[in-house]
């Protein structure tokens, strides 16, 4: 029947309706858009907005519905990114790629580390750094043991051996020494007494002040 | 009760029949135009991976050489220098041979271009460049019989093709020779010092993607070259740069000058052997 009742059933489906496609329009136009984050921003990225990262994906968003929809009826080959394209190394990069980087990314693809990615995936940025942490390094102190057991060193500049340190399994104080990045301005230390305690690391990781230098070789570029 | 005509309710069916109507309409009947399929293929020749890498060797071997005899070594005679520290702002030089490929690869990183380059060895100077698993495999291959080999990485979805680096001149062989962290001290002209890496995600690419491809290679090489010199220009006695070599004293050509001669015999090497592939040759 077609009644009092019936009629508040349908002005209360037409509201949730209108207000499902507001709240819809509001959260494609990109305003409020903080609220999406999944947690906070890493260190040093506190200051940066959302599309700095989160490219938006090619065509409108019509577009990239049909073909969504193309592709699941079948009537396009390839499926399409809708709304924003996933992070990438290339997004990270835009900012911090450097010249004099001994452990780039790209790196890492190379086919003679197919043993290595399959422990740790080195040829991407989010590996060692998720975003949304609050923390600077999202990975231990012991990552440097899937591609250096085999250094050898033919003249050791250090005190105690970089062989002996590799059989002791020393693996934190490699970056005692050894900025992973290779960006701070420091003397190496020759003495294995002067190296960086993994504590202050592990601090340096989670956010805090670098314990290498504060003088870089490149700051960053400022956003794109 | 009996209701008028007017008075019927608004079925769920109707609504949803109408919704699905309204949406067909606006994704396809007055829709803008369809974002490019990528996976079709537009007519024409199509060029293998492999033959995509041979091109893009033979470019990489002619640049290596201006840069390896007319630049480094004809410049180590004028008094410029070449180190492995050469990016440090307190060194005065410029990028060894190896160094210059490395360069070039980073360059080509920050194209959008998924093309990869590098550069290894079995027996490198830096330990952390020693081929491993597979591509050490391929090396021995290439060690035994010079011919490159091309393989597919499925964990990196990328085709791939290895030529051998061979010691062309007596710069490489004398600086791996000396070099104090060197594994291997008796390097002779024409060996096998390594190999040289390309990888691409496709299997096979058209005319228009293998020219763009070479394309960014050269400006790539172009950009390499200009950050050489735009330190030259800051050495405590910087050479001359115009129109001369380091042939002809203490100069260094210009970033034009020196692509037009890499580019002149470089386009003719790669243009013969797209004709070749156009004619279906081997």
């Amino acid at each position: 029947m077609w009644g009092k009742h019936r009629k508040r059933q349908w002005i209360g489906f037409y509201c949730g309706a209108y207000l499902a496609a507001v709240l819809t329009i509001i959260g494609l136009s990109g305003l409020f858009m903080h609220f999406n984050e999944k947690g906070p921003m890493n260190a040093g990225h506190e200051n940066i907005l959302c599309d700095d990262c989160h490219q938006k994906a090619p065509g409108t968003i019509r577009q990239q519905l049909q073909a969504r929809v193309g592709y699941l009826l079948k009537a396009r080959k390839t499926d399409v990114v809708f709304g924003h394209l996933p992070v990438s190394n290339q997004d990270c990069l835009v900012c911090h790629e450097r010249p004099n980087d001994p452990h780039p990314v790209y790196r890492f693809i190379e086919p003679r580390f197919a043993e290595t990615r399959k422990k740790i995936q080195a040829q991407y940025c989010a590996t060692c750094h998720q975003e949304h942490r609050g923390e600077r390094i999202t990975n231990d102190t012991q990552f440097c043991r899937h591609c250096h057991e085999r250094l050898v060193l033919k003249n050791d500049p250090l005190d105690i051996s970089h062989a002996q340190l590799i059989e002791d399994e020393k693996w934190p104080t490699c970056l005692g020494c050894h900025d992973y990045h290779g960006n701070h301005v420091y003397q190496i230390p020759r003495e294995t007494t002067k190296m960086i305690p993994e504590l202050e690391v592990i601090r340096y990781f989670k956010g805090f002040p670098t314990p290498y230098s504060k003088d870089k070789k490149h700051e960053p570029k400022k956003r794109r | 009760m009996n209701l008028k005509k007017d008075d019927k309710p608004f079925s769920l069916k109707r609504h949803f029949l109408w919704a699905w109507i309204a949406l067909i309409v606006y994704l396809f009947a007055s829709a803008p135009p369809p974002l490019p399929d990528g996976a079709q293929e537009k007519p024409g020749e199509r060029i293998s991976s492999d033959r995509l890498f041979q091109l893009l060797q033979q470019e990489n071997n002619i640049i290596r050489k201006l840069w390896t005899k007319e630049i480094v070594g004809a410049g180590k005679k004028q008094g410029l220098k070449f180190s492995e520290d050469w990016r440090e702002a307190d060194v005065e030089a410029g990028p060894l041979p190896a160094l210059f490929l490395r360069e070039t690869a980073t360059e080509l990183e920050k194209s959008p271009i998924p093309l990869s380059l590098f550069l290894g060895s079995d027996a490198p100077i830096n330990q952390a460049n020693a081929f491993d698993a597979l591509q050490d495999e391929k090396f021995q291959l290439i060690k035994k019989d010079r011919i490159p080999q091309f393989f597919y990485a499925a964990d990196i979805d990328r085709y791939i093709g290895m030529f051998p680096d061979i010691a062309s001149v007596k710069p490489c062989i004398n600086c791996h020779n000396d070099h104090k962290d060197s594994p291997k001290t008796d390097w002779k002209l024409l060996d096998v010092m390594g190999a040289t890496t390309w990888l691409y995600p496709k299997e096979s690419v058209d005319m228009t993607e293998t020219l763009t491809v070479l394309s960014v290679l050269r400006e790539k090489l172009k950009t390499v070259y200009a950050s050489y010199l735009r330190k030259a220009k800051g050495f405590s006695n910087p050479p001359h740069i115009g129109d001369k070599w380091p042939r002809d004293g203490y100069f260094l050509p210009t970033t034009e000058v020196f692509m037009n001669v890499f580019e002149t015999e470089s386009s003719k090497t790669t243009l013969n052997t797209l004709f070749k592939v156009v004619h279906h040759e081997k």
